[in-house]
C-alpha cells in the first residue's frame, strides 16, 4: 500500500516538474492565457457579454467603436463585442467537437493497421490515397452538400476527412515503436497484443499526435469559420465568427470593425493553440540518452 | 617503435575543451598533451565520456563554436588553436584528414563515389581530369577495393560497410595527409572486417610515413595496431607510454582494472574482475583524480588532488598518487589466477 | 568447467531444420520488370540441441542470422520451415494462453539499453505488470518480489521507482535481466546483452549473468560478436555463418582447436591483447556474401583459402570432428592448430 501511495506521490512529483517546465516557458504561458480566457469566454459568454448578442438597437446602427460599443454596432445595431464572445460557445465547441472524433478514429485505426500490417494496412494505404487526392476544403463541402448545412452535419464532414490524417500520423509513430527492442520484450513476456498497443505503444506515440490535435483545433476554428462564412456551417442569426464576417462584408467600407473584430478573434484564438502545441512538442519529447 | 628517431608532426600541449555556458563549464578534455611522430600509430583509448572523441575533434577545430579549445596545438610550425575557421578549413583534408564511425553518413549518398574523391583531388591538388581519375581508381586499388575502375560510378549505398570504410580512408588519402585522425574507424564492422582495416591502416601509414591518431575503445585494437597509446579517462589522460609496455605492464588503476576486466588467461565462467560504477558524467567530475570515485586503491586526498603525469620510464608517464598500491592491489590477483 | 551432466538428460530445447526466410518488399518497378522475389535466408536448415542448465554461445558475424536464430527461439518469429521443441513439444506457432505459457519458461534479454525498456514506466510497473500478468504473485507479495528481483541483480534501493533514463547503460541491462527473471524462467536468451556497454561495466554484467544462472539452474543461449566473452561465459559454441552452424562443440576445445577454416579465421581476426602477435596481413580476407544470394555448395567457399572444386560443388554436412562438430570437407587436415 506504501509502495503504490510512493508511486502515486511520484506521479504528482513528476506532473508538478511537467507544469513547473512548462510555465517556465513564455510562449507556453501566453498561449495557455490565451486558451484560458477564450475557455472562460466559451462557457460564460453571459457573464461577460454587456449586451442580448441577438437584441436589434435600430436606434445604434453601425456605429464605429466607442466606449458603449468598443467593437462598434452591425447593421441590425448589435453589440459586435456581445456577438463576438457569444460565438466563443460555437467556435470553441468547433475546434473540440470537429477534431476529436477524428483523433479518436485516427488513433485506433493507425494503431490497429500500424500494428498488424499486412491486408488491414494495404487497405488503409489505398482508402488514404483516395481520400486526400482531394483538396481538403473541397471533399468537407461536398458532404456538407449532400448532408445539407448545419453544425452537426459540418462536424460528420470533417470527421469523415480528417480521421486520416490521424490514423497516418498514428500508424508511422506505432510502426516506429513497434520496431523498438522493448514492444518485442512485450511479447516475449506474452503479453496480449491489446496490452502491448495501449499500455505500451501508444503512450509512447501519442505525443506528436496530440501536438498535432492542438494545431487541427486551430484549422478547425478556421475551416468551420470559412464554412460559416460560405453558409454550410453555423446558420444565422447565431453568432460564429465566420458568419459574423459574412455579415459584414456587405459593409467593409462603412462599417470594417464588423469583419475586423471576429477575424482578430479567430487570428488570437489559433494563435492561442499553435503556441500551447509548440510549446508541448518541445515539453513532452522523450527525455533520451 | 619509439619516437625519438621520427620527427614530431603534432605536438598537443594542455589542450583543454569545454561546452555550455562560461560560468559553469563542462570540461570534456583537460589539460590533455601528447605528441605524434611521422609514421607512428598513437591509440586514444578510453570509454565513453573519456573525452578521447573529442580530443580528437579539437585537433582541426571541428567542435567549434559550440566548443571552446584552449591550449596548444603545434603542428607544421603553427599552432592550430589560433587559426581562423578559414585557415583551419586549408589544413583540414589537405594536410590532415579525419575518418569517422559510420561510414554511411559521412559520404553523401547521392554522389558516385569516383566524383566524392575526384573533388577532394579538386580542392587540394592541381590535376587535370585525366589526371583525377587515374588517381582515384590508384587510391581505390591502394585502399583494396577489388575492380576499381568498375566502382568509380558506384554510389555510397552500392558498397557494403566495410568498403566504405576503404572508400573514406581513399578519399582520406587522396591528398596525401601526413596525419590521418580516424575516430572508432572499426567499431561498426565485424572482426574479420576490422581486422582487414585495421591492417590496411597499417600498412599505409607504415608506407607513406603518415602519423595516425587511432581513437577506440578496444584494448585488443590498440594492441593490435598502436604504436604507443594514451589511456584516457574523465577528459584526462591517465597513462601514456609504448603500447607493449602499457597493455604488458600497466601501472595507472583504470588501465589495470580495464586490462584485468577483458577475460584472458582466467578460468571459464569464474568471476571477473570488474570496476564498480559507470564512467562518470561530465558535470560531476571530482576536482582531483577522475577517477578516485571508482578505485580500489584511492586514498583521502585523491578526489582533490589532481595527480600530475609523471615519468616512471624513459618512455612512459602515469597519473596516480598511489603507484605503489596499485601494483600490490592487482600484483595478487594475478598471481591466484 | 562445471559442464552439466548432458548425457543422461534430454534436451530441453532442440531446434529441427530450423529456417527462417524474409521476402524483401517488392517496389512497384520490380514488379512491373517481373523481376523475381528477392528472398533473404537469415537462417538456414540450423539443427540443434540446448541440454538443460548450460550455457550454449552463439557466434558469428553481423548478418549471419544469430539474432534471428535467437528472436526465433524467444517466438518473435515464426520460421518458415523446420521445428522448435521445448522438453519435446513443439511451440512453433502457439497463441494465446500456451504461448504465453511457453514464454514464461523461455525469456529474451535484448541488446540496445536504451530502446529495451519501455521510457514512460517506472521499473516497479514494468516489473508489476510481468508478475501480474502471468499471476506469479498476488496482492502485496507482488511488491515484495519487486524488491527481491532489483536486489536480486544488485539495483540500489529505491531503483524501484525510477524512470529508465535515470540509470546508466549497465543498470538498465539489469533492469532488463530482472524483467526476464520475473517470470522465473528455466531458459533464457541473451541476444548481445553487454555489446552496447562500456567495457569496464561490461565485466559487471557477465559476473551477474554467470551468478544468477548457476543460482537459478538457468540454461542461456549468450548470443554474441565478443569471442573472449563468448568463450569465457559457455560451456558449449556455435559458429554460424550464413544462417547455418558450420562448427559446434565444447568452448575449450574449440577455441583452442577450431576445425572449420572459418572458425580459425574469426578467432584469428579477434583483436588479441599481446602485442607479440602482430600480423601484417588480415585473418580472413572478403566479407560475408549478401543473404540474398548464398553460394552453391559450401557457402563459405568464396572465402576459403582451402577451397576445392568439391567445395563448390558440395554443401557439407554437419559432423563428429575431434571434440565436437564441423561442416567443412577437409576439417581432419586443415583443422586444429
Amino acid at each position: 500500500m506504501s509502495a503504490i501511495t510512493q508511486s502515486h506521490s511520484r506521479t504528482r512529483g513528476r506532473l508538478a516538474g511537467f507544469l513547473a517546465r512548462a510555465f517556465a516557458r513564455p510562449s507556453f504561458v501566453v498561449g495557455v492565457t490565451i486558451l484560458g480566457l477564450s475557455l472562460a469566454l466559451a462557457l460564460f459568454p453571459q457573464v461577460f457579454a454587456p449586451y442580448d448578442p441577438l437584441a436589434f438597437d435600430l436606434q445604434a446602427m453601425q456605429q464605429g467603436p466607442s466606449l458603449t460599443h468598443p467593437f462598434g454596432t452591425d447593421n441590425f445595431g448589435r453589440d459586435v463585442l456581445s456577438r463576438v464572445i457569444w460565438a466563443y460557445r460555437v467556435d470553441m465547441q468547433m475546434a473540440f467537437f470537429a477534431t476529436i472524433f477524428a483523433l479518436l478514429i485516427g488513433l485506433t485505426v493507425g494503431a490497429f493497421v500500424g500494428y498488424y500490417g499486412g491486408i488491414a494496412d494495404v487497405i488503409f494505404g489505398r482508402c488514404v490515397d483516395a481520400i486526400i487526392t482531394f483538396p481538403f476544403l473541397v471533399l468537407v463541402i461536398a458532404i456538407v452538400a449532400v448532408l445539407g448545412p448545419g453544425l452537426v452535419n459540418m462536424y460528420v464532414a470533417i470527421t469523415a476527412v480528417n480521421w486520416v490524417y490521424y490514423a497516418r500520423l498514428t500508424r508511422a509513430e506505432i510502426m516506429t515503436q513497434k520496431a523498438s527492442d522493448y514492444a518485442a520484450a512485450g511479447r516475449v513476456l506474452g503479453y496480449s497484443d491489446r496490452r502491448i498497443i495501449f499500455r505500451h505503444l501508444l503512450p509512447n506515440a501519442i505525443s506528436p499526435i496530440l501536438v498535432y490535435w492542438m494545431t487541427d483545433m486551430a484549422l478547425a476554428i478556421l475551416l468551420g469559420s470559412s464554412l460559416g462564412y460560405l453558409g454550410l456551417g453555423a446558420q444565422p442569426p447565431a453568432a460564429e465568427w465566420g458568419v459574423l464576417i459574412a455579415e459584414g462584408r456587405n459593409f467593409l467600407m462603412t462599417a470594417w470593425w464588423m469583419s475586423l473584430m471576429p477575424g482578430i478573434a479567430i487570428v488570437l484564438t489559433g494563435l492561442g493553440f499553435s503556441l500551447v502545441g509548440d510549446a508541448l512538442a518541445d515539453l513532452l519529447r522523450p527525455k533520451g540518452r | 617503435m619509439g619516437t625519438q628517431e621520427k620527427p614530431v608532426v603534432l605536438d598537443v600541449r594542455h589542450l583543454r575543451t569545454e561546452f555550455g555556458p562560461r560560468e559553469r563549464p563542462l570540461v570534456a578534455v583537460d589539460d590533455v598533451s601528447f605528441q605524434v611522430a611521422a609514421g607512428e600509430i598513437l591509440g586514444l583509448v578510453g570509454e565513453s565520456g573519456s573525452g578521447k572523441s573529442i580530443t580528437l575533434r579539437s585537433i582541426l577545430g571541428i567542435v567549434r563554436p559550440r566548443g571552446r579549445v584552449a591550449g596548444e596545438i603545434r603542428w607544421n610550425g603553427r599552432d592550430l588553436v589560433t587559426l581562423s575557421e578559414a585557415q583551419l578549413r586549408r589544413i583540414r583534408g589537405r594536410e590532415i584528414a579525419m575518418i569517422f564511425q559510420e561510414p554511411m553518413s559521412s559520404l553523401n549518398p547521392l554522389l558516385s563515389v569516383g566524383l566524392q574523391i575526384s573533388e577532394n583531388l579538386v580542392a587540394h591538388t592541381d590535376l587535370d581530369a585525366r589526371a583525377r581519375k587515374a588517381r582515384a581508381i590508384e587510391l581505390l586499388e591502394l585502399v583494396g577495393i577489388p575492380a576499381a575502375r568498375n566502382r568509380l560510378d558506384d554510389f555510397p549505398h552500392e558498397f557494403s560497410g566495410g568498403m566504405r570504410q576503404r572508400v573514406m580512408i581513399a578519399i582520406a588519402l587522396a591528398s596525401n595527409p601526413k596525419l590521418l585522425l580516424a575516430d572508432e574507424p572499426t567499431t561498426a564492422l565485424d572482426v574479420t572486417i576490422q581486422d582487414q582495416i585495421l591492417r590496411l591502416i597499417q600498412s599505409l601509414s607504415r608506407d607513406l610515413g603518415m602519423a595516425v591518431i587511432l581513437v577506440t575503445h578496444d584494448m585488443g585494437v590498440v594492441a593490435e595496431t598502436c604504436d604507443r597509446v594514451a589511456v584516457m579517462y574523465g577528459g584526462r589522460i591517465c597513462e601514456v607510454g609504448p603500447t607493449a609496455a602499457v597493455i604488458g605492464d600497466a601501472r595507472h588503476p583504470y588501465s589495470l582494472g580495464l586490462l584485468r576486466s577483458i577475460p584472458r588467461d582466467v578460468a571459464p565462467r569464474t568471476p571477473l574482475y570488474s570496476i564498480p560504477g559507470a564512467p562518470p558524467a561530465l558535470n560531476a567530475l571530482p576536482p582531483g583524480c577522475a577517477f578516485s570515485a571508482r578505485c580500489p586503491v584511492a586514498g583521502a586526498e585523491c578526489p582533490n588532488v589532481r595527480p600530475a603525469l609523471q615519468s616512471v620510464d624513459v618512455l612512459r608517464q602515469v597519473a596516480c598518487h598511489h603507484l605503489a598500491d596499485a601494483q600490490t592491489h592487482f600484483r595478487p590477483r594475478e598471481a591466484a589466477q | 568447467m562445471t559442464m552439466p551432466a548432458s548425457a543422461s538428460t534430454s534436451p530441453l530445447l532442440s531446434l529441427r531444420a530450423l529456417s527462417m526466410r524474409f521476402e524483401k518488399r517488392r517496389s512497384l518497378s520490380d514488379t512491373l520488370a517481373r523481376r523475381p522475389q528477392q528472398i533473404v535466408s537469415a537462417v538456414n536448415g540450423v539443427d540443434l540441441d540446448v541440454m538443460p542448465g548450460e550455457t550454449l554461445g552463439i557466434v558469428g558475424e553481423s548478418g549471419c542470422g544469430k539474432s534471428t536464430l535467437a528472436r526465433l527461439i524467444a517466438g518473435l518469429h515464426r520460421p518458415t520451415s523446420g521445428d522448435i521443441l521445448f522438453e519435446g513439444e513443439s511451440v512453433v506457432g502457439l497463441r494465446g494462453a500456451r504461448r504465453r505459457a511457453y514464454n514464461r519458461r523461455v525469456q529474451m534479454m535484448f541488446q540496445d539499453p536504451y530502446t529495451s525498456l519501455n521510457p514512460r514506466m517506472t521499473v516497479r510497473d514494468t516489473l508489476r505488470e510481468a508478475i501480474s500478468v502471468h499471476r506469479m504473485r498476488q496482492g502485496a507479495a507482488i511488491d515484495l518480489r519487486v524488491d527481491e528481483l532489483l536486489d536480486l541483480v544488485r539495483l540500489p534501493e529505491g531503483a524501484a521507482d525510477k524512470y529508465p533514463h535515470e540509470f546508466s547503460g549497465g543498470q538498465r541491462q539489469r533492469i532488463g535481466i530482472a524483467r526476464a527473471l520475473s517470470l522465473e524462467p528455466t531458459c533464457l536468451v541473451a541476444d548481445e546483452l553487454v555489446s552496447a556497454l562500456d567495457v569496464s561495466v561490461q565485466a559487471q554484467v557477465v559476473n551477474l549473468l554467470i551468478e544468477l544462472q548457476d543460482e537459478l539452474g538457468l540454461t542461456v543461449l549468450f548470443v554474441a560478436h565478443d569471442l573472449r566473452l563468448v568463450r569465457h561465459v559457455s560451456h558449449r559454441v556455435a559458429v554460424i555463418y550464413l544462417g547455418a552452424i558450420v562448427e559446434i562443440g565444447p568452448s575449450e576445445a574449440l577455441f583452442s582447436k577450431p576445425m572449420h577454416p572459418y572458425s580459425k579465421g574469426l578467432l584469428a581476426a579477434a583483436p588479441s591483447l599481446d602485442p607479440g602477435a602482430r600480423r601484417r596481413a588480415p585473418a580472413l580476407t572478403g566479407e560475408l556474401p549478401s543473404p540474398l544470394a548464398i553460394p552453391p555448395g559450401c557457402p563459405f567457399h568464396v572465402r576459403c583459402p582451402h577451397a576445392t572444386e568439391l567445395c563448390r560443388r558440395d554443401k557439407p554436412v554437419l559432423r563428429p570432428v575431434g571434440a565436437g562438430m564441423t561442416a567443412c570437407h577437409f576439417a581432419e587436415t586443415i583443422g586444429g592448430a
